[in-house]
């Protein structure tokens, strides 16, 4: 019987270990801006109008982050 | 006291994608316009003037629209910024950006052309005709 060598497992372990820092960067807080049609830049964590515009964002989204209720 | 056009279509737009879950229109010089739904209360009233103006000072000299949106823990905001006025969206976490503020342009949008036809609409004179007396 055949065994994976340790640099295969190795390897395994690496993209295992991508998809997950992947999917944590995809849900990290962030602030993106796009001015007139051009491309999206995000801004920087520390910069102080993200740091801002994040901690609005959760003040409103913990305001009104359930679903609409009918008027 | 009857829902302004602004209000029904923000109404509009929060059926129009159910993970929008409110929506503000402010005016250019930070007043709010309209909110949906109901239960947009003052203090989001000012959160969203507050993003609006952020939004405002993030726009480079000359630029038109500016699009943003802030993804938090659980959920997201975002904010179209025009010459106008800004329209600010909250919604949940898992949305498409792409399809939010293709959304939030058509309302804009509709509202731009909804001004632009009562600005052309012209005065007609209330001329008073003859009535048959009655009887």
């Amino acid at each position: 019987m055949k065994y994976p060598g340790i640099a295969r497992l190795g390897g395994y372990a690496e993209e295992v270990a991508a998809a997950l820092r992947r999917r944590r960067d995809l849900r990290r807080p962030r602030v993106r801006v796009r001015v007139d049609h051009a491309e999206p830049r995000v801004l920087e964590d520390d910069a102080p109008e993200a740091r801002r515009l994040l901690g609005i964002a959760r003040d409103l989204v913990a305001d009104q982050g359930g679903p609409a209720t009918a008027a | 006291m009857a829902a302004t056009t602004q209000e029904l279509a923000l109404r509009y737009l929060l059926e129009l994608s159910v993970d929008i879950h409110a929506a503000a229109l402010v005016d250019c010089d930070g007043s709010l316009i309209a909110a949906a739904p109901d239960s947009f209360g003052g203090g989001a009233a000012k959160l969203a003037r507050e993003l609006a103006a952020e939004a405002r000072a993030l726009a480079p000299e000359g630029a038109t629209t500016v699009e943003i949106d802030v993804s938090v823990e659980d959920g997201a905001a975002f904010i179209i910024c025009g010459a106008d006025h800004s329209m600010i969206c909250v919604t949940g976490r898992s949305v498409l950006p792409g399809l939010i503020f293709h959304d939030m342009h058509a309302v804009l949008t509709d509202l731009d052309r909804a001004a632009a036809q009562e600005a052309q609409r012209v005065a007609i004179p209330v001329t008073g005709h003859p009535r048959a007396a009655d009887g």
